[in-house]
This record gives structure tokens, C-alpha cells and sequence, in this order.
């Protein structure tokens, strides 16, 4: 490869973690900086360009300055990639799919009436708006797996993201099933790639890397159910990460085309 | 006949076969796995674990060989792996049934896994018998189990019965009092009524277990036949060294029959359902003439929706 590729991250609404956990990768970027230009890093570089042949994105399309600096950002870049699970699925900005938005606003708005800058639209991942070339999910994504993205850019691979259940991983690791314990995790239905982590410390499974694209929410409730729990609790802890996502499950949006 | 050990004596039993390796047997910390033994008091012979004894013979995740390719002479290098001999005490017959299954298909003359080899020639298998079937889903009665084990240990209140299976487990029981007795068969209380399934691949009786189905792998993972694998390759940034490793894999997976240029052959829940079935009973028999499936039931009991394959057998229409 002649060319170094000009590589940058730029936020949107979010917390900005995604982009911090790139950064942990400094071994790696290190290696790689023969390689690749990093052109636009806001949190470690003052003076950053624009014009990008890989673009990573993180957070979510919650306002109007959003859609505009992310419709800007997708003609600038050859290849983009959504960082994270607000960026992915929406995250905790997207719950409101599931509630009344004009309440939401009102309550948390309705204290600074005069600042424009605060009015929200409906916040979604942005694929919604956006050609999205590949995803990173996770809340914060792996660092691991963003050096192997970086890798896979360099080498020219096919990128390609985990795919199998969190309950996979899980098991591999031998982990005493939390279902079976009295904990209500959601394993079975998201998407792993953490290596089951959180289940690992007896923490129920909440999908920050979204569900799995066949998710069975119809027998995951039934499941829920049977093991004594309130299948309502799922949709409350799938809205931390997947409301949208969920939503889209229970009915499937109408083709446009 | 067989010999009799008395239980007091298990231990230092235990130690004498095992000594200068690795003794493995059922353990209770959080719930009972299959673990390298520390202390001997740690056994626990009651219930069977979950976890099949698979991993000890290809691990969940193995690395095959690594890349440096400023070494021009040898650019390749396999991975050497070195192994304590090893005694496994505990497992059931379904444990080591699912061994002869696996033994087919990797100790095989064309396809050979030499590292499943080195693990297989140097592991011990001392079984220990059900009684009573120590989970409300074993079948393993209708499964035609063999008498596959170095010795075969069965409960005797104050001793045990053991049987020797191979002419390694004769040695070692030479010394042991002798003594005459049958050990009793497996009773399950499941059944599977047949084992021919070839007519029924489009019956009805499918789809009511395949509703629940989350495809969340673990009646593959909890498998004592399952190793499906996928491979992977993984390159370091300078692009000169890397390592190629394989990791367990699932059928029940929407992505497992990806191939390139992105088509995938089974995309439908059901008809993944239908091949896990169908290789156990079906395909595996064809090749091998007996089945891939142990009655261990442990696809069933680790289902989070206890999706039980014989119920749907057990339905089908004639």
C-alpha cells in the first residue's frame, strides 16, 4: 500500500466513550501510523482535517446539528463505521421510541426554553439517515476488537462482525447459566463478541451489542416467563440499549420501496 | 468378573493411577464441572456436570500454527503442545460414548486430528455408572451405549464393583480383590421410541419445538458430540506474523453456512433445527453405522427453553 489511509472519528451525540476506548488501542495505532494517517481525532489532536477513507462515527442523530454535521461527514468519507452502540442501535437516547416523546422533552427541555442548541429530534442510530458501511457495536465497543478493525483495514480483509449469541460465549466459558440461578439475563437473544463478560461477573446479559439479527423475542418472553420472571422487565432493560431495535422486532417496519 | 475396591481406599486409588499426571473428575464449586483435581475431597460424584468432557480433547478455542514471516526459513510453526498424561474419573457412560463418537470422525484414517490424538492417547477414561439416571432427561437407555471405558466403577454402598474395559485398565486393577456381579443397565425414565427418522423430515410435530428455538448454541456447546469448529486467521499489524487458531462454532447459527459471495444454505430456524437432529440420528449413521447422539440429554437440560428433540420424535405422525 503507497497511500496511508486518512483515517479519522468524529462524535455526535454521545458520551464520547467510544472514541476514548480507539484510543486505548495506542499500541496498536502506533504500530500502524506507517500506515495510516489519523487525520481527525478531536480528543487527542488540536488541528484536524477533513476528507476521510475510513470514517468512524460515534453516537447517535439527537438533534438537528446532528443530522447536519452527520449528512456532512457521510460525503466526506469513503467508508464509514458506526463506533459503538449509540451510533449502532440508538442506545439510551433512543428509550424515548417507547414513551412519549413530547413528555420526555417536556420534562427535561422545558428548563432552558431559550436555548436552540437543546432542541431534540428523534434520536436514532445512524443508519437511519446514513449509508453505514460497518459496525463496531458495544457500550464501550472492545478495544481488541477495534485494533483487529484497524488490522483488517490495513490488510484489506473483508471486515466482518461477531455474529453469535452472547449464550455461545457464555458456554464456552463454562458459566453456570444465570437463568438457572434466578437472574434474568437476555444472553439468549443478543448478539456476543464480549466474550460474555458481564455474564461472567453474574451480571444479566442487557444487549449493548443489539440483537441478534434472528432474535426470537416471541419465545425469549415465553422463556422469561417460564423461569418466573416479568417479561415486561425484558422490555425494560432492552430499552438501555435496543428500544428502537425492539420496537422494529415487535413490528416490523413497512418496506418503503 | 471384575474386583472391588473399598471406598475408604478410593483416594489413594485414585492417586497411584494418576501419579506424575493430571487426575480430572467431576468438581462443585458454583455448579459441577469437569476440572483438573487439586484435592482429592473436592470429587463429587453426585449429579453429572453440564459441560461435556469434549473440551479436554479439543479445546473450546486451539491455536494450529503460527506465522512469522521474517523467519524465511520457517515461516510456519505448528504449535507444539505437550501433555501430562491424564486420568478422568467420574464421567458417565454417555461422557465416553460421545468420545467413541468423536473418535470416529478425528481419529478416522483420512482425517486425522493430531492433536485430538495426543489428547486421546494420553487420557485415561474411569467411568462411573448411573444409578439412578442422574437427570430427569436422560435417554441414554435408548441409545445403544457401549461398554467404552479403561474401568467402569459402579456404587456398591460401601465399595465399588470395577469393571476393566481395555487391557490398559486391566493392569490397572491387577492387585484388587476379585469379585462376581453384574453391573445393573442404565434405567431413564425418557425414551426415545425411534431412531429412524428418515420419513419424517417434513412432519408437523417440527414446529412446536422449533417456535421456541432462540438459536442461542448451547445444546451444540453442551453437546458431548458437538465440535463443529470454525477456522481463523489472524494477522498482526506489520503483516508478518499472525496465527491461525480454531474455535468452536455452532450449527444452530443463522451465520454458520455463509460461504462466499454471501449466500447462506440455512437460513430458516427449522431447518437448522432439523440438521442437528438429522446429523445425530441420520447422517452420522450412514457413514459410521451408529448414531452421534449419546442420550446424555444435556441439549435438552441446558436449553433455556428445554427444547427436547425426543418429544418431537415421540409425536411424529405415522
Amino acid at each position: 500500500m503507497n497511500k496511508k489511509l486518512r483515517i479519522g472519528v468524529k462524535s455526535i451525540t454521545g458520551c464520547a466513550g467510544c472514541q476514548l476506548s480507539l484510543y486505548f488501542i495506542e499500541d496498536v495505532l502506533l504500530e500502524l501510523l506507517d500506515k495510516i494517517d489519523l487525520v481527525a481525532a478531536p480528543m487527542i489532536k488540536s488541528k484536524n482535517e477533513e476528507e476521510y477513507d475510513v470514517l468512524f462515527i460515534e453516537g447517535s442523530v439527537s438533534s438537528q446539528d446532528d443530522l447536519d454535521n452527520l449528512l456532512k461527514f457521510r460525503k466526506q468519507a469513503k467508508f464509514l463505521i458506526a463506533l459503538g452502540a449509540c451510533a449502532s442501535h440508538g442506545c439510551m437516547q433512543s428509550m424515548k421510541h417507547l414513551m412519549n416523546e413530547k413528555e420526555v422533552e417536556k420534562d427535561v427541555y422545558n428548563k432552558f426554553p431559550s436555548d436552540k442548541r437543546l432542541k431534540p429530534i428523534t434520536s436514532v442510530p445512524i443508519h437511519k439517515h446514513v449509508k453505514v458501511d460497518f459496525y463496531i457495536p458495544g457500550c464501550p465497543p472492545n478495544n481488541e476488537e477495534i485494533a483487529q478493525v484497524f488490522k483488517w483495514l490495513v490488510q484489506g480483509k473483508r471486515l466482518k462482525v461477531y455474529d453469535k449469541a452472547v449464550c455461545h460465549e457464555c458456554s464456552l466459558k463454562e458459566n453456570y447459566c444465570l437463568l438457572d440461578q434466578g437472574i434474568e439475563c437476555l444472553g439468549p437473544l443478543m448478539n456476543g463478541g464480549c466474550k460474555a463478560l458481564c455474564p461472567d461477573y453474574n451480571h444479566p446479559c442487557t444487549g449493548c451489542r443489539g440483537m441478534l439479527d434472528d432474535a426470537n423475542l416471541k419465545s425469549g418472553k415465553e422463556m422469561l416467563k417460564d423461569k418466573g420472571f416479568d417479561p415486561d422487565m425484558m422490555i425494560k432493560r432492552m430499552t438501555k440499549y435496543n428500544a428502537l431495535q425492539f420496537k422494529e422486532f415487535e413490528k416490523p417496519p413497512e418496506e418503503s420501496k | 468378573m471384575g474386583k472391588v475396591l473399598e471406598k475408604k481406599r478410593l483416594n489413594e486409588f485414585l492417586s497411584k493411577v494418576s501419579k506424575g499426571g493430571d487426575l480430572i473428575a467431576p468438581v462443585k464449586r458454583d455448579t459441577l464441572r469437569f476440572e483438573i483435581v487439586k484435592d482429592f475431597n473436592d470429587i463429587c460424584l453426585e449429579g453429572r456436570p453440564l459441560f461435556p468432557v469434549k473440551k479436554f480433547f479439543s479445546p473450546a478455542k486451539e491455536d494450529l500454527f503460527n506465522l512469522n514471516l521474517t523467519n524465511k526459513n520457517k515461516p510456519f510453526d505448528e504449535e507444539k503442545i505437550k501433555l501430562k498424561p491424564r486420568v478422568i474419573f467420574g464421567g458417565r457412560l454417555c461422557d465416553f460414548n460421545g468420545l467413541l463418537k468423536l473418535d470416529k470422525l478425528f481419529l478416522s484414517e483420512e482425517y486425522q486430528d493430531d492433536y485430538y490424538k495426543l489428547a486421546r492417547e494420553n487420557t485415561l477414561l474411569l467411568g462411573i455408572n448411573c444409578d439412578p439416571a442422574p437427570s430427569e432427561y436422560c435417554f441414554c437407555e435408548s441409545m445403544d451405549l457401549e461398554k467404552y471405558y479403561d474401568l467402569f466403577f459402579h456404587d456398591m454402598g460401601d465399595k465399588y464393583y470395577i469393571e476393566a474395559g481395555s487391557e490398559k485398565g486391566k493392569t490397572l486393577i491387577i492387585d484388587l480383590e476379585d469379585y462376581d456381579f453384574t453391573i445393573p443397565s442404565i434405567k431413564c425414565e425418557k425414551k426415545l421410541y425411534t431412531k429412524d427418522i428418515s420419513k419424517y423430515y417434513d412432519d408437523s410435530a417440527w414446529d412446536k419445538e422449533n417456535d421456541k428455538c432462540l438459536s442461542c448454541g448451547k445444546c451444540t456447546a453442551h453437546c458431548t458430540t458437538c465440535l463443529c469448529f470454525d477456522m481463523i486467521d489472524e494477522l498482526e499489524a506489520d503483516v508478518k506474523h499472525g496465527k491461525r487458531f480454531k474455535e468452536w462454532d455452532s450449527c444452530q447459527f443463522l451465520n454458520f453456512t455463509e460461504v462466499a459471495g454471501g449466500a447462506i444454505f440455512r437460513k430458516d430456524r427449522i431447518n437448522r433445527f432439523k440438521h442437528r437432529i438429522y446429523h445425530k440420528l441420520q447422517y452420522f449413521r450412514e457413514k459410521f453405522d451408529m448414531d452421534m447422539c449419546t442420550g446424555c440429554g444435556r441439549c435438552i437440560e441446558s436449553c433455556p427453553r428445554l427444547i427436547d428433540f425426543t418429544e418431537v420424535i415421540n409425536n411424529f405422525k405415522d
